[in-house]
């Protein structure tokens, strides 16, 4: 029996040893002698042992555990780590049983095993135990195990504590669903179900509901499944994203403002190239992101009519990293204008470095069509309160002159005390008053222009016209050898009052005669242009001329002359104005003393 | 006291006329010089800036004038070198408040006359003159 015993130990490789204090006298097995690695035939000698095992405290217990045994009787298990003869470090477990006679220990028995191969494997499971251990407590994401089969949360760390508001007490045992809202809780279960099912690495955005009942957004990571004891573990790490969202949510606010704002926005780089464009923006050029990827705004949008200066001051502006507010004539895609009023502000990094522009316009092409009409009727209305003060100056100056000179007559009559005399100043007064009944002739002549400015105009061949002025002056023309030379082409039609063009061309024609210059051969060229609104007919004389600079203001007014002409009545020019205007054309004039004088008759096509 | 030559600038004929005639009765100056053209007015002064005793003591100006008119003509007397003190007087049938304002600028001219020129207004204009004198 004892004997299967010990083949039965030597199978196991467990080593058995006996110290007979009795006859003082040791003996160790095989398996012993090859655990102390010493030759089959090494006979131990008592206390031999010792020198196996490691000096200090393994060599200093084992001398403690072999006394107690050998003088008071108690057994014990212990385990040592030992130096064998070859210098092998092993890890040893050691039994010691007492055997007594007459309440005396009398034979130590005992067991040897090498057990290095278990001691390694523990050291390193308490090594990683402490890593996760380390890694577990100190982590900044809070991290929590669950089981997977019940989803009980059984270990968590003090980041969890803190994030949830629970303490680990209370987290340890609880459901994990309690971690979140309501309204996630299922789809949370389902996840994790799916994960541990994949068993895949996995990351997801959502939130936890806290002890108090806090939402917080989280990023949720979970590792692989781990097994102990056939339970099944999902470590899951929470992620504090709260900062995170809210940056996400004023950086979404702002991309929507951009992108939806009926403002057009560009981006572009400090070159001025477009990096990006908002929806009004390519719904107000018709050009798609694509192809204003790149580009420089001012070559895509601008067109003829754009304004040059404004286009200038915009990529100075540009150049020297300024911002610029400007209201610009652009084009679309189809080339159609629109007014575009664009504010541009560069933006600069720590160093003071252009790192974008940010354009900001919006169409303004009602505003500024309505500003150019309101313009137009501005320009009108001067033009008519010009005409006003014109005709009150008419009326106080050409009328009073004559009406103080009738006036001063009858002064002089009543100081004389001669009839005879008195007899001799009524042709004086006969003079006058024919003065003034021409003058408010005339005026009544331009009320009655300005009265019919809607009087009807008729299609009128202009050569032809032309030709039968020319015969009613058949006598001056001639008189003054004047050439009439005109590239007027027969069919062409001006519309026109038929008396206001006769008085015009004839005042025209009489003036280029009446002040031809004597020194050479007079010359007057009349030619037409086609413009959009506007028939242009210009009357080039080589005549005297006269300055124009100073007499700006007179030119056109009544009874103003600024020739010392005899016959020069300063009517013709201020009758042909109101004409022309009555017809809403418009007459302009350069002039240049001694080499001649144009006029450009402005006749309006509809 | 009277003076001694007047200038009559004005390009209406019978007002000049009108207007040699009342001064002549109101004996208000010696001599009248009419200038139915305000250039030649100027000409003759420019030929007689050394000769004090051929330019006018008095200029009666209209304003309203072809070629040059009355402010285009003070714009180049003033530029004329004659020492001797000269009161020109606007004569106009202009009654407009910009030419009242305009006439304030410049000093040579003594007073704003509205039209029509009577005895009245001669005599005012002679007791202006001595006063200035």
């Amino acid at each position: 029996m004892k004997n299967d015993y010990i083949r039965a130990a030597e199978a196991a490789k467990i080593g058995i040893w006996e110290i007979n204090l009795e006859y003082d006298s040791v003996s160790w097995d095989s398996v012993v002698k090859q655990i102390l690695e010493v030759p089959e035939g090494y006979i131990p000698l008592r206390g031999d042992a010792m020198r196996f095992f490691c000096e200090g405290p393994n060599r200093d217990r084992l001398a403690y555990f072999i006394n107690r045994a050998e003088n008071e009787g108690t057994s014990f298990e212990e385990k040592f780590q030992i130096n064998t003869s070859n210098q092998t470090l092993k890890y040893v477990e050691c039994v010691c049983q007492v055997e007594m006679k007459n309440d005396k220990p009398f034979r130590l028995l005992g067991t040897f095993q090498d057990i290095s191969k278990e001691q390694s494997l523990i050291n390193e499971l308490e090594l990683s135990a402490k890593k996760f251990s380390s890694v577990f407590s100190s982590a900044n994401d809070a991290i929590i195990m669950i089981d997977s089969l019940t989803g009980i949360i059984t270990d968590c760390n003090a980041r969890a504590q803190e994030l949830t508001g629970f303490s680990s007490e209370e987290l340890i045992g609880l459901h994990n669903s309690n971690l979140f809202p309501f309204e996630t809780r299922k789809e949370i279960r389902l996840f994790l179900t799916n994960q541990i099912k994949k068993d895949e690495y996995f990351v997801k955005d959502t939130q936890i509901i806290t002890k108090s009942g806090i939402l917080i957004p989280v990023e949720v990571a979970s590792g692989k499944k781990f097994v102990v004891n056939k339970q099944t573990f999902l470590v899951c790490f929470f992620r504090d994203i709260t900062e995170r969202k809210n940056v996400e949510t004023n950086m979404n606010m702002l991309s929507l403002v951009a992108s939806e704002t009926t403002d057009t926005i560009v981006i572009a780089n400090p070159k001025g190239e477009i990096e990006w464009a908002n929806n009004a923006f390519t719904k107000l050029t018709g050009f798609t992101l694509q192809e204003l990827y790149g580009k420089k705004p001012g070559r895509l949008l601008t067109g003829a009519e754009t304004d040059t200066e404004s286009t200038k001051k915009m990529s100075v502006a540009i150049k020297n990293h300024k911002g610029i507010n400007v209201i610009i004539l652009n084009y679309n895609k189809k080339r159609e204008k629109y007014w575009f009023e664009l504010n541009i502000t560069p933006v600069f990094d720590n160093q003071q470095n252009c790192i974008r522009f940010i354009g900001v316009g919006r169409d303004v092409t009602n505003h500024k069509e309505k500003e150019i009409e309101l313009q137009r009727i501005l320009e009108v209305t001067s033009a008519q309160n010009m005409k006003l003060v014109n005709f009150s100056h008419i009326v106080s100056h050409n009328i009073r002159s004559h009406t103080s000179n009738l006036q001063m007559i009858l002064d002089i009559i009543d100081n004389t005390a001669d009839d005879k005399e008195k007899l001799s100043y009524v042709d004086m007064f006969k003079e006058g008053t024919l003065k003034l009944s021409e003058t408010i002739e005339y005026l009544n002549e331009i009320i009655t222009i300005q009265k019919n400015s809607n009087i009807q105009k008729k299609s009128i061949y202009l050569k032809s016209e032309l030709e039968r002025i020319k015969t009613i002056l058949q006598q001056t023309i001639a008189n003054s050898q004047i050439q009439i030379i005109d590239t007027i082409p027969s069919d062409l039609i001006v519309p026109a009052v038929p008396a206001y063009l006769d008085s015009i061309l004839l005042n025209l024609l009489s003036n280029a005669i009446k002040y031809r210059c004597p020194d050479r051969q007079a010359t007057l060229e009349i030619t037409y242009e086609k413009l959009i609104e506007y028939t242009v007919i210009a009357f080039k004389d080589n005549g005297i001329g006269f300055n124009l600079e100073r007499n700006k203001h007179k030119i056109f007014g009544m009874y103003k002359t600024f020739h010392g002409n005899e016959d020069a009545k300063g009517i013709g020019l201020f009758l042909i104005k109101n004409q022309i205007e009555a017809m809403k054309g418009k007459i302009e004039v350069e002039s240049e003393e001694g080499v001649g004088t144009t006029f450009k008759l402005y006749l309006y096509d509809s | 006291m009277t003076h001694k030559m007047t200038y009559i600038v004005d390009d209406d004929k019978l007002t000049s006329k009108l207007a040699c005639l009342l001064i002549s009765r109101a004996n208000f100056g010696e001599e009248i010089v009419s200038f139915l053209n305000p250039q030649l007015a100027l000409d003759t002064l420019m030929q007689n800036t050394k000769d004090h005793s051929n330019l006018p003591d008095v200029i009666l100006l209209d304003l309203n004038m072809p070629v040059l008119d009355g402010w285009q003509f003070l714009d180049e007397f003033i530029l004329l070198p004659i020492q001797k003190k000269i009161a020109i007087f606007i004569v106009t049938s202009s009654i407009d408040p910009t030419d009242i304002e305009m006439f304030k600028k410049y000093s040579v001219v003594k007073d704003y006359i509205m039209k029509p020129l009577t005895t009245e207004k001669l005599k005012a204009i002679a007791n202006k003159i001595e006063m200035i004198d």
